[in-house]
């Protein structure tokens, strides 16, 4: 809302009809009221004996208290209808002084009511003149007000213009004189006046302008550009009113303002404005804006969301609170930075700092910053800025450190690698420990001076140059033998042999990759592993891979042996024993026959079981095929029919009957039967004995648990001899020691593997781990 | 029990041979032998017994392991000679290799693989099949 003093210049100076009321009713006094203020012009002070800067007197001081039905107060004036009458004022040595009070009334261009002039005269000023000392006043009172006029335009460097339509004559006062940069006696004609505006925009709105004030009165207000006589381009606001009589327009006059500086920066505001904003949205940059003056701020979205909140939760956002929110070790910094800033040292404010999230944790934030305005006195005015969370960049930046440094251990240490960099031509410009170590030279000798060939053997080279020829048909020199596979986007590993400076070779094995910036090849790394000790091993693996297959090949023939001569000769033995005692029937008690009868099925036996250990290893590649473990056991039983039923053992199977294991029928019905007659063979006489079959899923194993209570196994003595060829550990007649041997090794044959938990007296659980 | 006119042995092991005829004999399992020591001289023979219309065995007993031609080779030659006499193969072998059993189940000829020794029970086993 405007100050009633302001109010006033701006409406006089958009109608300059207020000028003549001033004149006739206003020649000893003016009060404006507006709204919420009032303001008494220095001639009323004068003309009630007060000096023009006793100005804390209200309106409603000066009156005589009996005439009180005046009131200057807005409202009142809005609402009574006060006729245009003498009043009793105050004057200030006790004098009552009789004005005659004429109320105008003053509304905006929408008709709204917005200011009350109240213009006062003494009495006889009006009355007691003869009508051509009247005149004569007037004429005077008009000079002295038009004076008036011309020192509040020329303070507020506003213009007067008057165009007299009858005489097609212009008139420019001397502040419109200025800011066209005529000359004080320059006379403008209107059609000169009117190309002074700028060709296009301006001069176009203008002249329509003009014509339609002319034609129809209808008053403008614009702002436009016009060049001036010398030539510079200016911003005016140039303001027009017309007066009719007898229904055509007679004059036109108007204000006439340079704006240019105003235009120009509110302007140049605007382009600031929307470059930044450009910027910002392109950086996901969150943005701030400072008065600096009155500590105002505006903060974006982006900003308030960078340190977890939302713009509600965390605005009104002062300079307290910012400071509040940043790490304290980094305000000191900041502020730095800005007060470089205000002091016009840097153009940018630019700080990197810490600020903490509503979680609690610091988020790091690039803060940039531009003073857009400043006062009139040349202190910081609007500031504008953006905040960017760089956490990931400081992130990067850190490990990026970190990796360097390890890198850089990473050759030191590597006393036995040997990593070598060089550059397109071969020259080496990296050459670490290893490399020194493992070849003998020292930087000094190599570094800048010599490529790789010089410890490559070069019949190798030689070899590898003919071997690119042969594969790809290029002939290829020097380093390029090297890097050729590597040029071709592949790694490039292979074995070398490498010369010592003293003559030494030992072969290694080099990787060569291309070294690449923005993907251009700047050099090559060469890393090359000392293999002697590998290329040794490998040597007494391969003898050692004879040796087994030669002894795998001898095994093969001793199974063969076993499975059909051993056989042959002892069914031989079977057969003539058993037909010298079918043809010579008393030969049965005969001791040594009974003995040789004994000694052949024994060998028999025998036999039978080295024949199952050697063909076990030979059959591993046969296809696995699946199979119904529930079947199986009850297939078993069925085997072992009579044994269980003279046992008495109580034999229970909780066997998922769907699931299957990766077997072999002939092995897995021998395990099965090797696993339950166990069981019976060493049950306990002093209970009721028990087997229980179940089984379990761990990883890609099926296991079969087998639990039975008999007389268990010491594991502390016998752990390893358990699984062992002919090892028995108890008494028991039927005990052979070849059962679970083959057992194991039938289990291990089809990729499985047997736990056993066993305790003396209380009874045994195998466990068979079977694939599934 | 049905009597089998001529049984076939054809084995390189002579105390086999020997106690073979002795058990058939003893359980009066046939009229007369054939003995062939290879596999070649058997299917020689054969072939000539085939050729000249002559009587065939009923029943053969195939050693698997002999020298100049086993029983495989044997086996594969013979069944390419075209007869409508039904003949009854047994493979009679020390061997219990797994790959042998698997392998006689493809012929169609044979019809039971034994694992030596014979006894005077299997003899019979084979008599009442």
């Amino acid at each position: 809302m405007m100050h009633a003093q302001e109010q006033f210049y701006e409406i006089i100076k958009k109608d300059i009809r207020f000028i003549d009321f001033i004149q006739e009713h206003a020649l000893d006094g003016l009060i404006v009221v507006n709204k919420n203020s009032f303001w008494i012009n220095p001639k009323l002070y004068q003309t009630l004996g007060y000096k023009n800067n006793d100005t804390c007197l209200k309106p409603a001081d000066l009156l005589i208290i009996k005439d009180n039905q005046l009131s200057f107060d807005f409202t009142d004036l809005k609402n009574q209808n006060i006729a245009d009458c003498n009043y009793s004022f105050k004057h200030k040595n006790g004098n009552t002084i009789t004005l005659f009070t004429k109320i105008k009334t003053v509304t905006n261009e929408t008709g709204d009511l917005v200011a009350f002039f109240i213009g006062l005269n003494q009495e006889n000023n009006i009355q007691s003149y003869s009508s051509e000392a009247l005149i004569k006043e007037q004429q005077l009172q008009l000079k002295k007000q038009k004076l008036f006029l011309e020192k509040c335009n020329l303070a507020a460097k506003i213009g007067y213009w008057e165009v007299d339509l009858a005489s097609q004559s212009l008139y420019w006062s001397d502040m419109t004189k200025v800011i066209h940069e005529a000359a004080i006696d320059y006379e403008p004609k209107i059609a000169a006046a009117l190309n002074l505006y700028k060709e296009g925009e301006s001069r176009d709105l203008i002249t329509l302008s003009f014509h339609s004030i002319t034609t129809k009165g209808t008053p403008f207000d614009h702002e436009l550009q016009i060049t001036t006589l010398q030539g510079n381009d200016r911003w005016v606001q140039s303001i027009g009113q017309a007066e009719f009589k007898d229904g055509a327009c007679v004059r036109i006059y108007g204000t006439f303002q340079d704006i240019t500086a105003k235009k120009e920066s509110r302007l140049a505001l605007i382009q600031e404005k929307e470059k930044l904003q450009s910027i910002i949205q392109a950086t996901n940059a969150g943005t701030w804006e400072w008065n600096i003056q009155t500590g105002e701020t505006q903060h974006s979205e982006l900003w308030a969301n960078i340190i977890g909140y939302t713009l509600d939760e965390i605005a009104p956002i002062d300079t307290e609170k910012w400071i509040s929110l940043i790490h304290p070790d980094d305000i000191e910094r900041s502020n730095k930075n800005m007060k470089a800033c205000f002091e016009k040292q840097t153009e940018f404010y630019r700080s990197e700092y810490r600020i903490k999230h509503k979680d609690g944790s610091w988020i790091w934030v690039l803060d940039k910053g531009k003073i857009i305005s400043w006062t009139d006195d040349d202190e910081p005015l609007m500031m504008f800025g953006t905040h960017v969370d760089i956490s990931d960049n400081k992130k990067a930046a850190l490990q990026l450190t970190e990796t360097l440094n390890k890198i850089q251990g990473i050759l030191d240490a590597s006393t036995k690698v040997s990593i070598i960099e060089t550059d397109l031509n071969g020259t080496i410009t990296t050459f670490n420990k290893g490399a020194q170590n493992l070849l003998g030279y020292s930087k000094k000798e190599v570094l800048n001076k010599q490529t790789p060939f010089l410890f490559h053997q070069k019949d190798e080279l030689l070899a590898r140059r003919q071997a690119i020829f042969d594969e790809f048909g290029e002939n290829v020199d020097t380093f390029k033998i090297l890097t050729y596979e590597s040029n071709r986007g592949n790694y490039d590993t292979r074995e070398w042999t490498y010369v010592k400076k003293n003559g030494l070779q030992f072969p290694v094995q080099l990787t060569i990759t291309p070294v690449k910036t923005n993907k251009i090849t700047t050099g090559y790394l060469g890393i090359a592993v000392d293999i002697s000790n590998l290329k040794n091993a490998e040597k007494e693996i391969k003898s050692l891979l004879d040796v087994t297959k030669d002894q795998n090949s001898r095994l093969k023939n001793f199974a063969h042996i076993v499975s059909h001569n051993l056989r042959s000769h002892s069914g031989n033995i079977a057969m003539m024993l058993d037909l010298l005692e079918y043809e010579n029937p008393d030969l049965k008690e005969n001791e040594f026959i009974k003995y040789l009868d004994q000694a052949s099925a024994n060998l028999k036996e025998t036999i039978e079981h080295l024949n199952q250990v050697v063909l076990m290893n030979n059959s591993i590649n046969e296809n696995l095929q699946d199979l119904n473990l529930y079947d199986y056991w009850k297939k078993a039983l069925k085997n072992l029919t009579v044994v269980t039923a003279q046992s008495n053992v109580a034999i229970s199977c909780e066997i998922d009957p769907y699931i299957t294991i990766k077997g072999i029928p002939a092995y897995l019905e021998s395990i099965l039967l090797n696993f339950i007659t166990n069981g019976i063979k060493y049950r306990s006489e002093e209970r009721q004995s028990y087997i229980k079959a179940s089984c379990s899923i761990e990883d890609r194993y099926v296991v079969l648990h087998i639990e039975d209570n008999g007389i268990g196994i010491d594991m502390q003595k016998n752990r390893t001899k358990l699984f062992g060829m002919y090892k028995t550990f108890t008494n028991n007649p039927e005990a052979r020691g070849i059962g679970l041997f083959i057992t194991k090794n039938q289990v291990e044959a089809l990729g499985g593997k047997i736990k056993v938990e066993s305790e003396l007296n209380k009874g045994t659980t195998f466990k068979i781990y079977l694939k599934k | 029990m049905k009597k089998i006119d001529i049984a076939c042995i054809i084995d390189d092991d002579p105390i086999f041979v020997f106690g073979t005829k002795r058990i058939m004999q003893l359980a009066n399992f046939c009229e007369s032998f054939l003995v062939f020591h290879n596999g070649k001289e058997a299917y020689d023979k054969l072939k000539a017994i085939i050729i000249n219309k002559e009587k065939l065995p009923d029943i053969i007993l195939l050693d698997l392991n002999m020298p100049i031609w086993d029983g495989w080779q044997f086996l594969d030659e013979f069944i390419k000679i075209p007869n409508k006499n039904p003949i009854t193969i047994y493979i009679i072998t020390s061997s219990v290799d797994p790959a042998d059993v698997e392998k006689a189940k493809s012929y169609d000829l044979v019809s039971n693989y034994i694992v030596k020794p014979i006894t005077m029970e299997g003899l019979k086993n084979m008599l009442a099949e």
